[in-house]
């Protein structure tokens, strides 16, 4: 009796003490602005290409384009949208960062004084953000922000502390188009794909469960953006958080370098198209305000 | 035996315990502190009007004033002292609730901008410290914000538990352990709203022995207080401690909470961090749409005594980057 249970308690200590070292490594404190992590293996396979397999938007050095954002005030009653602010979007260059193809994309507001800006490293291959540098004002000059992320956990990526509207889902997005034999496009709903969205900040680890829904685009979405219709296929996407209750969607069409619409209960997102006029159509309680978030 | 038996017993009971342990469920502190704080100042209450009547020994009133440097300007009153004495714009009203006023707007400015600290002259006339308070707290009624939580209107339907506190504690990390910001709550959770910047925070934690499913936080964090005199200097503070659990999954990563013991019923409502100054939405009255922005630069910025014009150019992008310490060609 004494033989086996001192077994158990080595054993047991066996299974636990890994456990424990496991746990503790899965944990570093990640605050302020952090270096450039030990590079892992290259995500990159040639043989692989997940265009191929869906739709991955491709851009190259010095495409631009332009996003209207609006936010909801959800300090004031009803429904009340700020002045929009036009976000330029620009492929500054291609870097190799942890042995991986990566466009260097500058955000940055245009013609305006909010010193909010974002740096992404995100993979050719697929837009997996690689690297994610945030800018931030403060009453003392404008400071930047190395956001934590895993290119190897694969998960949406969210502005979840930063007004710049760069959230992406996972690529590529799958067609869902499929042609029946009789010549009506049939349609089966994928699956949502979940995702483990983990921060980690200042030693702690906090998880949420996203979703990504791939779905046909809606009627009224379809019609909406018939002015984006590049001919290629149209893509919705939501991206819903389960604890907080959030979820947006995005509408990505073929030909277009970011998702054409972002809409949530408290942002709405629009690419402005190439050659369109300085104000797009006005929606529901935003209007067409020409200041562009100047102050 | 039965001495051998009960380790046993609690040997097996434990293991399954141990080996979830996370690294995070240990006794624990953390802390954090933006310096400098943001500056205390008056909250500016509709019912009072102070913004428009002045005060004891402080005639014209700030707004007043405001109109007269705008006038020397350009020539032309830009009516922003009529415009914030209207009843129906709602900023001044004395039949307003005792709790409304511009503590939303004085909370943006103390965290985004620094306190006036001097008397400035501009075109002859002074602006007090008191004036230029007065002045930022109408400037940043409006701002576009970081939002989290959701605002308890006092709605059927409304969730007593937001702001989580998972979500809160992720923030006093994010925002005030980083250095980033000083964050802004709500402290009431009922329909109310009584917005203050926190600054600083003291929190510890600890874990059962039989249930390392919970970490059992207490968090002590200070908010910059605006019950001071028009003229007060510096940061004037109070604390209150909140109590919650966070719920720890088998990896050591927080998957929810709970606010516990008085904190269920005194937690705060919401959370926001103002990012900047943004225009008066179109068709509201939240921010008085006669005060420019670019002359209110020119009354606090710059020397105490000035009579010409400051510049006022936009910032280029890779400026932007170069203030935040970076460098453009080893990033591009």
């Amino acid at each position: 009796m004494i033989r086996s249970v001192g077994k158990m308690l080595v054993a047991g200590l066996f299974v636990t003490i890994p456990a424990l070292c496991s746990a503790q490594e899965a944990n570093p404190g990640q605050t302020g602005q952090a270096a450039i992590p030990p590079a892992p293996p290259a995500i990159e396979d040639p043989a692989e290409n997940p265009a191929r397999e869906g739709f991955v938007p491709q851009w190259k050095i010095g495409d631009q384009w332009i996003l209207e954002a609006t936010y909801r005030d959800q300090r004031a009653p009803g429904e009340v949208w700020m002045t929009p602010i036009r976000w330029t979007f620009h492929v500054k260059a291609k870097k190799n960062i942890h042995r991986t193809d990566c466009y260097v994309l500058h955000i940055y507001p245009k013609k305006s004084r909010l010193k909010m800006q974002a740096i992404l490293y995100l993979s050719v291959r697929d837009l997996r953000p690689m690297r994610v540098i945030e800018i931030f004002p403060t009453a003392f000059g404008v400071k930047s922000r190395e956001k934590p992320v895993d290119p190897f956990h694969a998960e949406p990526l969210i502005g979840d502390d930063t007004l710049v509207p760069y959230d992406l889902p996972v690529f590529p997005l799958m067609r869902t188009v499929l042609q029946r034999a009789d010549g009506f496009g049939a349609y089966a709903a994928p699956e949502p794909k979940v995702y483990e969205k983990i921060r980690k900040v200042a030693g702690f680890s906090f998880k949420r469960e996203m979703r990504q829904t791939d779905a046909k685009p809606d009627r009224q979405h379809a019609d909406a953006f018939a002015a984006y219709r590049l001919g290629g296929e149209t893509f919705q996407v939501e991206l819903a958080d389960s604890r907080l209750g959030t979820a947006q969607t995005q509408l990505w069409q073929e030909g277009s370098p970011w998702a054409i619409s972002t809409e949530s209960r408290n942002r709405r997102v629009r690419l402005v198209p190439p050659a369109a006029p300085e104000t797009l159509p006005v929606l529901p309680s935003v209007t067409d305000d020409s200041k562009e978030g100047e102050e | 035996m039965m001495n051998l038996r009960t380790l046993l017993a609690a040997a097996l009971f434990a293991l399954p315990l141990l080996s979830t342990v996370p690294a995070v469920a240990e006794d624990g502190s953390a802390r954090g502190e933006i310096k400098p704080a943001p500056w205390s100042g008056d909250w500016w209450s509709r019912k009072r009007g102070l913004l428009v009547m002045g005060w004891n020994g402080h005639q014209p009133s700030p707004f007043g004033r405001y109109d007269a440097y705008v006038q020397s300007r350009t020539g032309r009153n830009p009516g922003a002292h009529a415009w914030e004495s209207n009843v129906n714009n709602t900023h001044y009203n004395p039949r307003a609730e005792d709790w409304e006023g511009h503590c939303n707007g004085w909370a943006a400015a103390a965290m985004l901008t620094p306190e006036p600290r001097e008397r400035k002259i501009r075109n002859g006339i002074a602006f007090e410290t008191s004036d230029q308070k007065g002045l930022l707290s109408e400037q940043y009624m409006n701002t576009y914000c970081m939002f989290y939580g959701n605002r308890n209107w006092g709605n059927p339907g409304d969730d007593p538990q937001d702001i989580y506190p998972d979500e809160f504690h992720r923030l006093l990390l994010e925002y005030i352990q980083s250095g980033k910001s000083a964050m802004i709550c709500d402290t009431t959770p009922d329909r109310q709203v009584w917005n203050y910047p926190l600054y600083k925070f003291e929190s510890s934690w600890s874990s059962g022995w039989l249930d390392q499913s919970k970490l059992k936080v207490k968090t002590t964090v200070y908010y910059v207080d605006d019950g001071v005199s028009v003229d007060y200097l510096g940061t004037k503070w109070f604390s209150t401690t909140y109590t919650y659990n966070l719920f720890v999954d088998g990896n050591g990563n927080i998957t929810g909470g709970e606010w516990t013991g008085q904190s269920r019923d005194t937690h705060p409502d919401f959370v926001w961090v103002p990012t900047g100054d943004a225009p008066n939405p179109p068709n509201t009255v939240q921010e008085n749409p006669n005060l420019d922005p670019k002359f209110i630069r020119e009354i606090i910025q710059g020397p105490a005594n000035v009579t010409a014009r400051a510049g006022d150019a936009i910032p280029e992008p890779e400026t932007v980057m170069m203030e935040a310490g970076l460098d453009p060609t080893e990033l591009f």
